[in-house]
């Protein structure tokens, strides 16, 4: 099973592989011309700057544009560092490190202001291309020799020239050291990645990317994990730029143009999005064959070869040519290889046994006249509810009545206008939607909010982790949770593959494996047929066994086999309270679904 | 301050505002009505400047040069809209890459077909003086032209049929289809006059400066800001957006120096996002309510 | 008459129409009643195309339509007022209606304005205002009037009586029943509002789980409780 790949096996064969790559790559790099050594170690930079891309954005989900701002900066703090530094320690290493924390400063600035501004989408990579190009106009206007620091010259249009090789004290500073070293930092980079994204907090940011939200909902802050992703990415674009200025002597505002920054999308998109390795075969690739059309023809043909690379790839291999090769040889393997494992060993879902042992400790929600305007729109009108510690609790009422927002509110999506929530003693109606989730809030949306491009397995394992924070009791829980569901036998598989039935008790699967204390079911049983209707009456009755239930549901069949308290909403308000029985007798109420409540 | 040099100061910061305006309406219409964002932009504006010089050169003269350029770069877009960008909706990452392999792809041809060194026309009209100044009277064209293309541009979307289909398919497309609009036509369209703008701007300034396959770059970190500042609304957003800047960019290079012009225009860009994220055009909904 | 076989529809992953069939005969005005979320909505997005179905056939006087994009089939006679109402909101009240008429001739569109106008006075004196500066009554009833530019054979209305105030509520079912008495115009019409539906129309078809489960008269709708119970209230 998938589950298990957070094991420290694997990290093992890495680091072997990492050390071997390091012997062999530092040796080779004494072995060659000089002349190739200089080119190689530009691809190596190269294949550093496309992972901290690949790394932002493939498993990051932030489209940045930014890497070749935060490669440029780092160049220029390299530059400035090595120029005043070096003449007294006689080495460069002291200014790679000042280019990455500039790298990962500059990211931390432009990304606080970007994660936590709210901007988000597309206006990302607006403002992340905007603020390079800014630099470019910046840098371009530095020529006079008023704009120095220290003995550094930044030069403006021509850009900042004498910066020292890299140099390491007792080490030559020659081409090939520089390629030997340059391999060096590339190969523990890709390391430390790698082994960052098999930890909880790769998969969470892959959660993160793939569904927001339902991070957040599970307990998770979002913007905390996404900045840190976006700083790391900027120190490894940093540490790639130090490299490039140290590599050649001389940085320019050049690195800060949208050629530049487009070649960082090319080698990305050729070797995969998410691909750490294919940064770098990405890099050599395209640099090789820009190299190769260089020597063949004036160079005039490179930017013209290379836009239509990257046109063909958007449109026709969105996921990368290595990955694709990757893909069908693979498929060619399987194909000849077992069978695929069948879909048809259906096993019953059994919420008693994913969830019964749970240990009763719901929460009492009290709401106390809560009120939410929208503009000048009033949706909710002092609504006052309690809802007693494990009771399951019904809210119906007519479109518009408010029942939604009422979910919205207690979630912490939107904060009341009026009024205060409660969960158990805790007033939470301020709390940011992920502090009410660690106080044991869990949401089953309208519209199945799920992980669609992880396995199912890794669905609920990462809200497992929420709660223990511990790798294995995380992988045992989920474990237990997919089998319960009778999911055991699609753990591996991706979740957007599951059926419509499936999806729900997927999500369901995510809000138990929270260990929640109180649960929000919205609209559980729409698209459902009526056999899983009634299964899903008995979860609920399981739920409540350890936990607080608000059902909210147009499906009156469903609510009258639920047998629990109905909380009608109509207006705004809460319009009615009782068991469905009450409820059905009262003609008040049916006026008001049939559009006759204006004479209530 | 003297009446000469005030009325220097007043050009030379309404030259700042027009250039603006004609360098980001192409790129803010795109964005605001089709949500695209065109990274091949800054090409485009290329493309148009060498049109309208290799047409200067083959004797037309410079008005209607610069109007088959803008003609021919609304016919490239539309071609490119149906090519390349319809495929790509709904996917903003994909649109911004295939449009940067377009840039790239443009560079690579222009190269090829007019070599990398730079090409330039003289500037049209004379100067004229001013007490001590003296005035290019092509900027005083360039500031009365920036008016009459935001002028224009509003007629066309507030007025025509077309305008008016394009604002429904922009709001809500779902609904302008139900209403039977052609929204992927109407999509088409919108990028044709989106790169005819570009196209035409990249024609006004062809005068100005030397004309090289890198000619864009000089002027699509100005339309990016423009745009960015000015948020989703194009006409609003832009002019506006080209107001602030421009006048800020112009202020503070005239008083401390153009560096100092270029750090206070990234700050106050700075400012405005941080507190409108989506930008001016923000403030203008907010002051509606 | 407008015709559904076996029709299977939904978003992504799930069916919210399973394999429905209904008919509606031209110049009938039909209510669609069930409770939230049976597939009513989701019924008409499937009819205009917003929403593509995945199988099944739409037929308008025996053409096939279901293959047809939502604009082609706005143009082939369909009109649609959607829940929410979906004005346009940067436009004015007349660009709104304008929009809606562009797939006719000249004189057809400036003839149709001004009875639109004149039916609907309201509009004629907010005619320069912003879509969005509506109140809910009068979008309604510019959703009406902008179906109405288009000169449609069908016309499909999702929930015109909701958030309404019932001055407005009344004078939303007559222009129904008028569009129908005077142009033709074959109804379809789905409602949670009970005494509205039977006001506007004369028969209803009851939805529950995605099919169809009843065809009847709404006067007789009105008076059955037990039905009432069943299928409409709690």
């Amino acid at each position: 099973m998938k589950i298990s790949n957070l094991r420290t096996r694997p990290s093992q064969t890495r680091a072997l592989g990492a050390t071997a790559t390091i012997v062999v790559g530092v040796g080779l790099s004494f072995i060659i011309p000089a002349f190739t050594a200089h080119t190689v170690s530009l691809w190596v930079i190269y294949g550093l700057l496309a992972l901290s891309f690949t790394f932002v954005w493939g498993h990051g989900g932030i489209f940045s544009l930014g890497q070749a701002a935060f490669f440029g900066l780092g160049g220029y703090a390299y530059g400035v560092a090595g120029i005043d530094l070096a003449p007294t320690t006689h080495e460069t290493m002291s200014a790679l490190l000042v280019a990455a924390v500039v790298g990962a400063g500059a990211a931390a600035l432009l990304g606080y202001f970007v994660i936590y501004g709210g901007i988000r989408g597309v206006f990302v990579a607006v403002i992340t291309i905007a603020a390079t190009l800014a630099l470019l106009t910046f840098f371009t206007s530095t020529g006079d020799p008023a704009y120095h620091i220290g003995a550094a010259m930044l030069g403006g249009d021509n850009g900042m020239v004498g910066v020292p090789s890299l140099t390491i004290p007792g080490l030559l500073s020659t081409s090939n050291g520089t390629l030997a070293t340059v391999v060096v930092v590339a190969v523990i980079v890709w390391f430390a990645i790698a082994e960052l994204l098999h930890r909880p907090f790769g998969r969470i940011l892959a959660g993160t990317r793939e569904n927001e939200f339902r991070t957040q909902l599970l307990g998770y802050d979002v913007r905390g994990r996404t900045l840190a992703a976006f700083v790391v990415g900027g120190l490894i674009a940093g540490l790639a730029g130090g490299l490039y200025a140290g590599w050649g002597n001389f940085i320019s505002p050049q690195v800060f143009s949208l050629q530049q920054a487009s070649l960082v999308a090319i080698w990305a998109l050729v070797g995969g999005r998410r691909s750490l390795i294919g940064a770098f075969i990405g890099a050599f690739a395209v640099q090789g064959l820009s190299e190769l059309l260089g020597q063949l023809t004036s160079g005039a043909v490179i930017p013209l070869v290379l836009g239509v690379i990257l046109l063909l790839l958007v449109l026709f291999l969105p996921n990368g040519v290595l990955p694709t090769i990757v893909a069908s040889v693979l498929g060619l393997v399987r194909q000849k290889g077992t069978a695929q494992p069948s879909v048809q060993n259906y096993v019953e879902p059994d919420p008693d046994a994913a969830f019964g042992r749970a240990p009763s400790r719901g929460l009492k929600v009290t709401a106390k006249a809560v009120s939410m305007r929208f503009g000048g729109l009033s949706v909710l009108r002092g609504i006052d509810l309690e809802v007693p510690a494990n009771a399951v609790r019904t809210l119906i009422g007519p479109n518009g009545a408010g029942k939604s927002t009422f979910f919205n509110l207690m979630i912490g999506r939107y904060r009341p206008t009026a009024g205060e929530i409660y969960l158990g003693d805790v007033r939470v109606t301020r709390l940011r939607p992920e502090k009410r989730a660690r106080l044991g809030l869990g949401i089953k949306t309208q519209v199945p909010s799920i992980y669609s491009e992880l396995t199912v397995a890794e669905n609920v394992w990462i809200a497992a982790w929420a709660v223990s924070r511990r790798t294995q009791e995380a992988s045992r829980m989920s474990a237990h949770v997919l089998a319960g569901l009778g999911l055991t036998h699609r753990a591996a598989e991706l979740a957007g593959a599951l059926s419509h039935g499936e999806l729900q008790w997927l999500e369901i699967g995510m809000v138990i494996a929270r260990e929640p204390r109180v649960v929000l079911l919205d609209e559980p049983t729409a698209g459902m047929t009526r056999a899983e209707t009634r299964r899903y009456v008995d979860l609920v009755a399981v739920l409540a066994r350890s936990a607080t239930v608000i059902v909210v549901e147009h499906d009156m069949e469903f609510v009258r086999e639920l047998e629990a308290q109905v909380t009608m909403f109509h207006d705004g308000t809460v319009f009615a309270e009782g068991l469905m029985d009450d409820l059905r007798h009262d003609d008040r109420i049916l006026d008001v679904y049939l559009g006759r409540a204006d004479s209530a | 301050m003297k009446v000469d040099q005030f009325i220097v100061i007043m050009v030379s910061l309404l030259s700042s505002v027009s250039l603006l305006v004609i360098v980001s309406l192409g790129l803010a219409l795109a964005f605001g009505m089709m949500g695209v964002i065109n990274m091949a932009h800054g090409e485009f504006l290329m493309l148009g400047a060498y049109f309208t010089i290799t047409a200067v050169n083959a004797g037309i003269v410079l008005p209607v040069a610069i109007l088959i350029s803008a003609i021919a770069m609304g016919g490239l877009g539309m071609v490119i809209e149906r090519i390349v960008l319809r495929q790509l909706y709904g996917r903003i990452w994909a649109t911004m890459l295939a449009t940067w392999g377009l840039s790239l792809l443009i560079v690579g041809v222009v190269q090829l077909v007019f070599g990398t060194s730079s090409n330039g026309i003289p500037t049209p009209l004379s100067t004229i003086h001013l007490g001590g100044y003296m005035l290019s009277q092509y900027s005083l064209v360039l500031i009365a032209l920036a008016g009459v293309l935001i002028a224009t541009t509003y007629l066309v979307f507030a007025r025509t049929p077309y305008g008016t289909m394009a604002r429904a398919a922009a709001s809500l497309p779902e609904m302008a289809a139900a209403v039977g609009i052609n929204v992927s036509r109407v999509n088409m369209i919108t990028f044709g006059i989106a790169s005819a703008l570009a196209g035409l701007g990249g024609g006004l300034l062809a005068p100005l400066s030397g004309v090289s396959p890198t000619f864009g770059q000089g002027y699509i970190g100005d339309a990016f800001m423009t745009v960015v500042v000015g948020g989703a609304s194009p006409l609003l957003g832009a002019s506006t957006a080209s107001l602030l800047l421009g006048g800020i960019y112009a202020g503070v290079s005239n008083i401390v120096s153009p560096v100092a012009g270029t750090l206070a225009l990234l700050l106050v860009s700075m400012l405005v996002l941080r507190f409108l994220p989506t930008g001016l055009t923000g403030l203008w909904r907010k002051a509606r309510q | 008459m407008l015709e559904v076989e076996n029709l299977v529809s939904g978003y992504g992953r799930t069916n919210i129409l399973h394999a429905i069939s209904l008919s509606v005969e031209t110049g009938e005005r039909m209510a669609i009643l069930g409770r939230n979320g049976v597939g009513k909505s989701t019924l008409l997005k499937s009819l205009i195309g917003t929403v593509r179905p995945k199988s099944g056939s739409v037929r308008l006087d025996g053409q096939e339509i279901s293959h047809l994009a939502a604009h082609e089939r706005a143009r082939s006679g369909i009109a649609y007022v959607p829940q929410g109402r979906d004005i346009f909101p940067t436009l004015s009240v007349l660009d709104n209606l304008r929009v809606s008429g562009f797939g006719r001739s000249v004189r057809a569109r400036a003839s149709m304005l001004d009875d639109v106008l004149t039916q609907f006075p309201i509009l004629r004196d907010k005619r320069s205002a912003q879509g969005s500066s509506l109140s809910g009554g009068q979008q309604q009833i510019l959703a009406l009037a902008r179906a109405l530019m288009s000169d449609p054979k069908v016309l499909l209305l999702d929930e015109p009586s909701e958030g309404i105030q019932p001055s407005t509520v009344d004078q939303i079912a007559t222009a129904i029943r008028e569009m129908n008495v005077q142009r033709g115009m074959t109804i379809v019409l789905v409602e949670q509002n009970l005494e509205f539906a039977a006001a506007a129309c004369d028969h209803a078809l009851i939805i529950d789980k995605g099919e169809v489960v009843l065809k009847l008269r709404t006067a007789d709708a009105l008076t059955n409780r037990e039905l009432q119970h069943q299928y409409l209230g709690v």
